[in-house]
């Protein structure tokens, strides 16, 4: 405050000083005259600091853009001074050192979770009774808990950590099955890292050096395929040009050991996207990925176009081992704050994998367990094209509105390559929409119809009294028709405060099958409940009740499938 | 010759039917009338301030004198009287007055080539010019009297030339920076950019010298509430009204905002409680968004452009989340479900979804998730024995794609010297 009014002192007095050479009028160039050339240009303090009329200091040499009589216009009362000097804070623009609970994050949560399902006393889909005694266990009790531990320019400016991890502590079960399987029922016990680095950022004062950063651990990219890696990302960053080139070997987060599947080799590759309107003001963003993994060499490039700062226009293609694996094409425009519409167009080809890049096609299907197609086939990779269309707004400043339609439609050689129901065409079209009533409550619904197109020509329909043959294409069989629909009610008084939910929902699925000759209808619903509350700023606690209601088709031995989960949550 | 006009105007009986055309609003088209130098027009003012004064001055002299506009100051009032005048009498005599400028309302022209971001670079500053400034050099604060004053923004004055000329002035003599006698260094005719000002007006209220702290006493930075201002680069591009959502995470915080000032009371902002009010408000008010306004439905699938901008502060409310400004996708995609992850999702939803969209999967998951369950055994195909025997045959048949996304036909039934190829 002292230091404050001095400065403001001084500056009032100089005002009053200058004030007495006027300005020169000039008819013609719009030019303050000599007048108010400031002998220092240090603006912080900013020459509106002024004081009160009875602090004026003595005049000194500077020179001010005041009138006489501005000071004792301007002149404030104390404690004003105080206020307005918050004004002019240096934290308006440049941020203060953050404090070390800044420079800190610890966040963890912990919670526990029942899952069961209760016998109706039916007997099995295979004619079997459910044996509660040697086989199965209606009530699972595990435990769980993430944690995440990082730092923002500890010890050294632009040193950053980041540490993820997940754990899930099951009961231990002797029996073979459970109400909800899992990817824990084998493993019990089992920690996951998700995420574990540090990144240097901005070590260099060299203006070309300064973009540079290196990150080692276990991260992610997002460039060909998602994926987790341990190993080191060197990269380059700009405003218009980012370069990044990553190295190590595929981590696995489900935990199970690399012996399972043969997804963990190494991996190298690298990514570039340079926007040109950043860089020469051109409309034109350029993107390209590499990465060679298990042998195989996945390549994308893409060319978007940015019609204006939130409408790009982009298309791209990617390779696997040379061949074209997908080409697409994509809108995404946002054209208001809450209007978006995204479309985008994929096609993929018989060369592409069949799912990410530890399924890839062509591959040997073995029994030795190290192939994930063994477990995972979803037949032959066949050409197919995606559309979807998206459309979200505001209506009426409060009607959250979503319009959604797409489909897919088969691609494949009819002469040469087999139907699957795996990559059948498909049309679909959607809605949701949410609405505030009453400030604290808000309601929503949604719809979803899709219809697959099988080809029924496949089916058979079995014979009465005779055996099914073995099937030969699964191309008549699957889901043929799928309706969803629901709505949801939350009740918040406020952020961080409260926070009741209830939603009921109900999905419609039409099976087809080769060895029958009309469609099954398969009509599950259920509802879900959570309540969560805030202690204090730190600590959240959350309940979550999700339950069936009635009979599944596919487990008749089952009155139905409900879990609680309670989570406490902290951030520090 | 304007008052002359004024006074012809008074006494023609047409002026009635006139008028409406007179004041009907007009922009000024900077970009027809660039081949005459600023300063024909815009004189600098008597006074030697800085700001020049407004055209027309000197009875229309700079319009009417070089042969443009002659005509229309000598006659009845014409819709061009419009561009500065609203009214062209009064009861208590000929005299016309002038329309606000800057405009209250409708599109205003941006001085192109100024870039907030810029002027903010602290760093960038003081290597240049060795300071820099901050929002409140050229937002000056007001006098007590503009901050005791009711009119909207009263409180802090946009900035006038006077706020530019006090680095920008000749003598200054800025390395690589305009000078006041360079107009085109700031505006620029044929760019003039515009753009429709939310002002807060009507039955609103807001007062700056109210929100430099909150209840507790800690700061509030111009930043908090003008995130995109100090970051717009050659012209302000901000078309939209301040984010709602900026003010109700402070005035639904009972740690930052007292009672009396809450969302829930609508006199916290607005004078009266309105119609509109009282039914509904809009969505970005209400305190169960909890979430910024362009949160909305869609944005849950089409985050992708949003959370990969510099400016994406994912952070500040998903709580796991590492705060780093690349590869954080998987901070989130890694803990959050989607909303159809239901109790049955794992064991009869999720096949046909991940048949219909399997990027929609890989989003999140890789092929060794996947595999992980469907190398376990299902309850059904317990107990073992009877499964085998021929139970799995009523499963196989109302849902054989389930069977053959794990089991290959060729080893596990017909191999198996159970199947016959062709049937039992």
């Amino acid at each position: 405050m002292r230091i404050s009014l001095t400065l403001a002192a001084i500056l009032v007095a100089t005002s009053a000083a200058h004030a007495e050479t006027p300005f020169v009028q000039t008819k013609g160039p719009l030019r303050l005259p000599g007048a108010v050339s400031p002998r220092s240009l240090h603006m912080r303090a900013s020459a509106w600091r002024v004081a009160t009329a009875d602090d004026v200091a003595p005049a000194d040499e500077q020179e001010s853009i005041f009138a006489p009589g501005d000071a004792e216009a301007l002149a404030l009362e104390d404690g004003d001074l105080d206020r307005l000097d918050r004004y002019t804070s240096e934290q308006d623009v440049v941020a203060p050192p953050q404090p070390l609970s800044e420079r800190l994050i610890l966040r963890f949560n912990l919670g526990m979770g029942l899952d069961g399902g209760q016998p109706s006393g039916k007997a099995q889909l295979s004619g079997a009774q459910l044996d509660e005694q040697e086989e199965y266990e209606r009530l699972r009790i595990y435990s769980f808990g993430d944690a995440v531990l990082g730092s923002r320019g500890l010890g050294m400016e632009g040193l950053n950590s980041y540490l993820a991890a997940h754990f899930r502590y099951n009961q231990s079960i002797s029996k073979n099955s459970t109400a909800l399987p899992s990817l824990y029922d084998r493993q019990f016990s089992q920690p996951v890292v998700r995420s574990a680095y540090v990144e240097v950022d901005d070590a260099f004062e060299h203006t070309l050096l300064k973009p540079v950063h290196v990150r080692a651990g276990r991260s992610f990219q997002y460039g060909i395929a998602p994926f987790q890696f341990d190993g080191v990302t060197l990269g380059y960053d700009t405003a218009g040009l980012r370069l990044s080139v990553f190295g190590g070997q595929r981590s696995s987060l489900v935990g199970l050991g690399n012996e399972n599947y043969r997804s963990s080799g190494n991996a190298l590759g690298w990514r570039a996207r340079a926007d040109l309107y950043e860089i020469r003001r051109w409309p034109l963003v350029l993107s390209t990925d590499a990465l060679r993994f298990n042998a195989q060499n996945h390549v994308r490039g893409g060319l978007a176009l940015r019609w204006n700062r939130d409408v790009l226009i982009g298309a791209s293609l990617r390779t696997l081992d040379g061949r074209m694996a997908r080409s697409s094409l994509s809108v995404a425009a946002r054209l208001s704050e809450v209007t978006t519409v995204n479309l985008q167009v994929h096609r993929r080809t018989s060369s592409d994998w069949s799912f990410g890049l530890g399924q890839v096609s062509p591959g040997s299907a073995d029994d030795t367990g190290s192939d994930p197609r063994r477990y995972l086939d979803l037949g032959p990779v066949l050409p197919r094209t995606h559309v979807s269309l998206r459309y979200g707004t505001v209506l009426l400043r409060n009607i959250d509105l979503l319009l959604r339609g797409g489909g897919a439609l088969d691609g494949r050689d009819s002469k040469t390559q087999e139907a699957s129901s795996f990559s059948s065409s498909y049309a679909e079209g959607g809605a949701a929409l949410e609405v505030h009533i009453r400030r604290a409550i808000r309601v929503g619904a949604a719809a979803t119809a899709r219809r697959y197109f099988l080809d029924d020509e496949k089916l058979t329909g079995g014979v009465p009294g005779a055996a099914d043959p073995l099937p030969v294409t699964t191309a008549a069989t699957g889901v043929g028709s799928f309706w969803e629909g629901g709505f949801n009610l939350v009740y918040s008084p406020g952020a961080r405060l409260f926070r009741g939910s209830a939603e009921f929902y109900g999905r419609r699925y039409g099976l087809r099958s080769e060895y029958l000759t009309e469609t099954l209808t398969a009509f599950r619903s259920g509802g879900r409940f959570g309540v969560e509350g805030w202690v204090g700023k730190r600590i959240r606690l959350k309940a979550e009740y999700d339950v069936t209601f009635g009979p599944l088709l596919m487990a008749p031995e089952l009155r139905g499938l409900k879990t609680l989960r309670m989570l406490l949550e902290g951030t520090f | 010759m304007a008052f002359g006009i004024i006074a012809s105007c008074q006494a023609n009986p047409v002026l009635e039917t006139s008028r409406a055309n007179v004041v009907t609003p007009l922009r000024f088209p900077h970009e027809v009338h660039t081949a005459r130098p600023c300063e024909f027009c815009h004189q600098a003012d008597v006074s030697g301030q800085p700001t020049p004064s407004r055209p027309g001055q000197s009875s229309h002299a700079s319009c009417a004198e070089a042969g443009c506009h002659g005509s229309e100051f000598s006659g009845e009032p014409t819709p061009l009287c419009g561009l500065c005048h609203d009214s062209l009498q009064t009861e208590d005599g000929p005299r016309a007055t002038l329309v606000p400028y800057p405009p209250v309302a409708g599109p205003r022209a941006q001085a192109v080539a100024f870039s907030h971001a810029g002027h903010l670079d602290a760093a960038r500053m003081e290597e240049k010019l060795g300071f820099h400034i901050s929002c409140t050099d050229c937002h000056a604060l007001p006098s007590r009297a503009e901050m005791q004053s009711d009119a909207p923004g009263s409180d802090l004055p946009r900035p006038s030339h006077e706020a530019c000329a006090r680095c920008h002035a000749a003598e200054a003599a800025l390395p690589g920076s305009p000078t006041m006698a360079a107009c085109d260094g700031c505006h620029q005719p044929k760019e003039e950019r515009r753009r429709e000002r939310q002002f807060i007006a009507g039955d609103l209220h807001f007062r700056h010298s109210s929100h430099h702290s909150d209840r507790r006493g800690r700061r509030i930075g111009c930043v908090t509430c003008h995130a995109s201002t100090a970051q717009t680069d050659g012209q302000d591009r901000q078309t939209q009204s301040q984010d709602m959502q900026v003010c109700v995470s402070c005035h639904n915080d009972e740690n930052r905002v007292p009672s009396n000032r809450r969302m829930s009371r609508c006199e916290t902002c607005h004078a009266t409680r309105s119609a509109s009010i009282r039914a509904i408000a809009p969505r970005s008010h209400m305190p169960a968004t909890e979430r910024p306004a362009n949160h909305t439905q869609a944005f849950r699938q089409d985050h992708e452009a949003d959370a990969d901008r510099p400016t994406a502060n994912c952070a500040r409310c998903h709580t796991m989340m590492s705060g780093n400004r690349r590869n954080t996708c998987d901070e989130c995609h890694q803990v959050m479900e989607p909303r159809d992850h239901v109790v049955t999702w794992r064991e009869y939803d999720h096949g046909p979804q991940a048949v219909t969209q399997p990027d929609r999967c890989t989003t999140c998951h890789q092929v060794d998730f996947c595999v992980a369950c469907h190398s376990a055994r299902p309850r059904s195909h317990f107990p073992s024995l009877d499964f085998r025997r021929g139970g799995h045959g009523t499963l196989a048949i109302l849902n054989l794609r389930a069977c053959v996304t794990c089991h290959q036909v060729a080893s596990d039934c017909s191999g198996s010297g159970c199947h016959r190829g062709d049937g039992f």
